[in-house]
Parts: C-alpha cells; sequence; structure tokens
C-alpha cells in the first residue's frame, strides 16, 4: 500500500503531462501520447476497474446490511477482491510497453506488494480471514482504487471533474495510513499461524542447499514498511501541495 | 423460407437452449428473420442514403421531428415508470434476479421490455432523419453499430431472458432516453432554449450508464442466482466493445475542438434551422467538456 503513493503520483504527473502533449497542437507533443488504439484499451481497462471496485463496495455494503455486523465480511467480496486485485497486475504490463509513463519498478513493487497480501497472506492463511484488520485494508484499498481509476478515466478523455482530482490529493491522507494499518496488522495476525505450519517455508537440509523461513520473511516485510511508507506518503502531500494549489491559482484567475 | 426458419430455430436451440414460452406469438418475436431483415435494410440505407442526398437539399423535417421526439419522450417515459414500478413491486435484487421467481411482476417487465426492443426498430428513424437533413457527422460508427447490434440483441433477450437480470440497462437507457429526446424536442422551440439545463449530462449520463451497467452485470457474476451466467458475460462484452468506440469518438471530437468550435459558432446563426440545433445539441456537451482541460493547460 505504501508504494501506491509513489505510484500515484508518477502516474499522476506522467498522466498529466501525457494529457497536456496530446492536447498541444504540436506534432512532436501529440506522438507523446498513447495513440488512439492505447487510449481506447485504456479507457476500457480503467472504466472495468472502476465498475469492479465498485462492485467490491456494493457488495461489501449488501453484506453488512443483511449480517448486520461488519466483522467478516471478507468472505462475502473474497471472490471479485481477488479477481479484480490480481487484474491490476495488466498496469505492470501497461508500463512495460510504454502506453503509460510510469516506473515499471515502482508499479511493479506497488501492484505485487497487494497481491502478495491477497494470495500469499489472506488467502493462504485462512484464520485471518475474520479479522477486521482485513476489513480494514479492504476498505481503504476500496475507496482508493474507484478514485485512482475513475481519474485515470477522466484524464485519458481530457475531462477531470474537480472532485475526483480534489479525492484523489486529499482522502489518501486518512486512507494511506488505514490501509497500511489492516496491512500489517493482518500480517502480524498471520505470523503465529504461519510459524506453526512451516508455511511456504524450506529447512535444511535439501539437495538445493537453501533454505527460506516465511516467517522471518513476513517480519522483514512488516520492518520495511518503517522507511518505506513515511517517504512515500509525505511524497504525495506534497504533490498535493502543488496539484490543487495550482487549480486554486486557476480558479483566482478565472 | 419456413422450413429456413425452422432449422434457425434448432441451431438456436442447440445453442442457446429453450426459448421463453411467455413471449411465444409475440409480435416479431417468433422468427429471427424480420428483425435481421431490418437491421440490413437500415444499414443499406445508411450506405445509400448519404450517396443519395449528396446532391440534394436537405429536409427539414422540422414538424414530424417535434412529433417524433415528443413520441419518444413519452414511450422512453412509459418505459421507464413501468420499469422502475415493475422491479419496485417484484422485488427484484440488484445483485442477480432470475427470470421464474416474480410471478405478475416479471410478466410486467416482459411486456415492458418488448417496448424497448421495438423502439429500437423506431430509433432507427434518427438516423434516417441525419441523412435526410444531411447531419452526416451524426452518423458516426458508433451510433450505427449501436443502433444496429440494440435491436437484434434484444430479440434475443427477449426470447431467451425477457425478464430478471436484463431490466437495469433498459431502465437506465430509458431514462437517459427522456432526458435526450426531451431536450432534442424542446431546443427547436427557440423560446424555450435557455431553460434546457440538462443537455451538458446527457454525456456524462451515458458514460455513467455504462459503468452502473458493468457493476450490476458483474454483480450477477460473482454472487450467482438462477440467471444464466453467460448472458452476463455477453452483456459486460457488449459495454466494452461501446466504451472503446465510444472513448474513439470523444477524442476524435476533442482533437477536433477547433473545427467544432467554428461550425458551433456558424451554427449558432442559424436559429430557426432544426437541423442547426441538433447538430448543435450533439456537439456542444464535448465542446463544452473540452473546454475545461484547455484552459487549466494554459496556467
Amino acid at each position: 500500500m505504501a508504494a501506491a503513493a509513489a505510484t500515484a503520483a508518477t502516474k499522476g504527473n506522467g498522466g498529466g503531462s501525457g494529457r497536456v502533449g496530446a492536447g498541444d497542437s504540436s506534432g512532436a507533443r501529440k506522438k507523446k501520447g498513447p495513440g488512439p488504439v492505447a487510449t481506447a484499451y485504456l479507457v476500457i481497462y480503467n472504466v472495468v476497474m472502476t465498475a469492479g471496485w465498485l462492485v467490491i463496495a456494493v457488495g461489501l455494503v449488501r453484506a453488512y446490511l443483511a449480517k448486520g455486523s461488519y466483522h467478516s465480511l471478507y468472505y462475502s467480496i473474497e471472490r471479485p477482491l481477488k479477481f479484480f486485485q490480481t487484474g491490476a497486475l495488466l498496469e505492470i504490463l501497461h508500463c512495460a510497453i510504454g502506453i503509460v509513463p510510469s516506473s515499471v519498478v515502482l508499479t511493479s513493487f506497488q501492484v505485487m506488494s497487494r497481491v502478495f497480501l491477497i494470495w500469499a497472506v489472506t488467502h493462504s492463511v485462512k484464520e485471518v480471514q475474520s479479522e477486521d484488520s482485513v476489513l480494514l485494508f479492504v476498505i481503504a484499498w476500496t475507496i482508493t482504487e474507484i478514485i485512482r481509476y475513475s481519474f485515470y478515466t477522466f484524464s485519458l478523455l481530457n475531462h477531470l471533474p474537480y472532485i475526483i482530482k480534489w479525492a484523489r490529493y486529499t482522502l489518501f491522507i486518512v486512507l494511506y495510513p488505514m490501509g497500511v494499518t489492516g496491512e500489517l496488522l493482518t500480517i502480524y495476525a498471520a505470523l503465529p499461524f504461519v510459524r506453526q505450519a512451516g508455511l511456504y517455508s524450506i529447512s535444511l537440509p535439501n539437495k538445493y542447499n537453501f533454505s527460506f523461513d516465511y516467517h522471518a520473511f513476513l517480519i522483514l516485510i512488516m520492518i520495511s514498511y518503517i522507511p518505506l511508507f513515511p517517504q512515500l506518503y509525505f511524497h504525495m502531500i506534497h504533490q498535493r501541495r502543488k496539484v490543487l494549489s495550482h487549480t486554486e491559482e486557476h480558479k483566482k484567475f478565472e | 423460407m419456413e422450413h429456413f426458419d425452422a432449422s434457425l430455430s434448432t441451431y438456436f436451440k442447440a445453442f442457446l437452449g429453450p426459448r421463453d414460452t411467455r413471449v411465444k406469438g409475440w409480435f416479431l418475436l417468433d422468427n429471427y428473420i424480420p428483425t435481421f431483415v431490418c437491421s440490413v435494410i437500415y444499414l443499406l440505407i445508411v450506405w445509400l442514403g448519404p450517396k443519395y442526398m449528396k446532391n440534394r437539399q436537405p429536409f427539414s423535417c422540422r414538424g414530424i421531428l417535434q412529433l417524433y421526439n415528443l413520441g419518444l419522450t413519452l414511450l422512453s417515459l412509459y418505459m421507464f415508470y413501468e420499469l422502475v414500478t415493475g422491479v419496485w413491486e417484484g422485488k427484484y435484487n440488484f445483485f442477480c434476479q432470475g427470470t421464474r421467481s416474480a410471478g405478475e411482476s416479471d410478466m410486467k417487465i416482459i411486456r415492458v421490455l418488448w417496448w424497448y426492443y421495438f423502439s429500437k426498430l423506431i430509433e432507427f428513424m434518427d438516423t434516417f432523419f441525419f441523412i435526410l437533413r444531411k447531419n452526416n457527422h451524426q452518423i458516426t460508427v458508433l451510433h450505427v453499430y449501436h443502433h444496429a447490434t440494440m435491436l437484434n440483441i434484444w430479440w434475443f433477450v427477449m426470447n431467451w431472458v425477457p425478464c430478471g437480470h436484463s431490466y437495469f440497462g433498459a431502465t437506465l437507457n430509458s431514462f437517459i432516453h427522456v432526458l435526450m429526446y426531451s431536450y432534442y424536442g424542446l431546443s427547436s422551440i427557440p423560446s424555450m432554449r435557455p431553460y434546457l439545463w440538462w443537455k451538458k449530462y446527457i454525456t456524462q449520463g451515458q458514460l455513467v450508464q455504462f459503468v452502473l451497467t458493468i457493476i450490476q452485470t458483474t454483480c450477477g457474476v460473482f454472487w450467482p442466482c438462477s440467471f444464466p451466467l453467460g448472458w452476463l458475460f455477453f452483456q459486460i462484452g457488449y459495454m466494452i466493445s461501446l466504451i472503446a468506440l465510444f472513448t474513439n469518438f470523444y477524442i476524435q471530437t476533442y482533437n477536433k475542438k477547433g473545427a467544432s468550435r467554428r461550425k458551433d459558432h456558424l451554427k449558432g446563426h442559424q436559429n430557426g434551422s432544426v437541423a442547426a440545433v441538433n447538430g448543435h445539441t450533439n456537439s456542444f456537451p464535448s465542446l463544452e467538456n473540452s473546454v475545461k482541460p484547455r484552459k487549466q493547460r494554459k496556467d
């Protein structure tokens, strides 16, 4: 989740520049933007993902209303969550082939960290699925992704409503800490079960002379949040001042 | 011909399963051929019509257009009302609704959806009016594709899944059409123009419609019921094809913003012309949408 900030900021910048270039009458700059086929494909991708995360949102609301309690809502949205979060792997491909002007490394880090949490932690350690911390990151992700994908959709069509831009650069203030908290608590809750079951671990001796302790690996991941999250979070805050104050000046100019 | 119909029916049954017997004998629904023939004729007119009109003066069609727009506004309003009340009475489930569980409410939905299917045939007139008035720029790939495919798709929907989860897209579309046709109808009356505040929401409404339909259909996939899955996947695929064409249309309009502006300005001087008014109508939302980013870029 922490990586989302950097990738989000980078994409925002890249997308904006791309749009400006595309709109300009200069032929050279026009060529920098994605072609019409790539743009149509990207709009389809972003619309489908916006719709997909909205499905998760309405699924959560539906399950909550049906149960009258927020416990164990994960089971109600497990399938679409896995489908649409895994579908985000396509974004790495988009960066790699150059139709989205973002860093492949940053995008990979962001997407893989989430796919990892979904499949290697939540899916694999059944016991944590009923934890409230799972709900914490699911809700944070859902809101963030609805905003992010609709942001991209409107940007590609050169018609970005201010409220979407505002939401993109404001709600993260709450949603990123919320998501990170949920992620860390979920991994923490999984630790005893991972250790107990020796999940995904390889111990010596074996013919490869290699050992891997998944339990220790998870602890290492938790520790990595400490240097990474603040750096990316404050970068996003800096980005916010830049983007929104620019808009304010624009309004005054009008 | 009857033999051909029979073999076609056999093929459909093998591929799609048994038809819904509740619509047996209904006008245009028993055989596919009339619907298919109407679509072919439509495409031929789209191809040959502009050629025929090339060296002729455009028709104004003003009076008949007002009647047409009013008629379709009322039909869309009727369909929207019937669909909303039918869904409400039948306690339809937003997430997934089968075609056999709501009794008389299902019949109400089926009856109004027949009108929805039939309205797609009536709406071929949209294109014919464009041809007669020589508004050829409005006969886009998206426009022709959408009109031609909708009639055929709904023939199949009416024969296999004429109610249940199918209601949603039709309801949204009917609502958008109330806005669209009422705007077209009223905008031909000069004194009404200052009050037509909703024109800019029509294009946005169409995009929202795509998203909402995908959401409702996808819910049926992830939280299934007796509504057949294949139809849901088909619907999602169809919405995706519309988004692709919509995007291309939108971008082309945006890229021609300079030209659009000049045309718009010229049309502004022809207040009496219905053709200009409708042309103005269709081009304006996109132009208005494209103005904001342009200003933003200047800063």
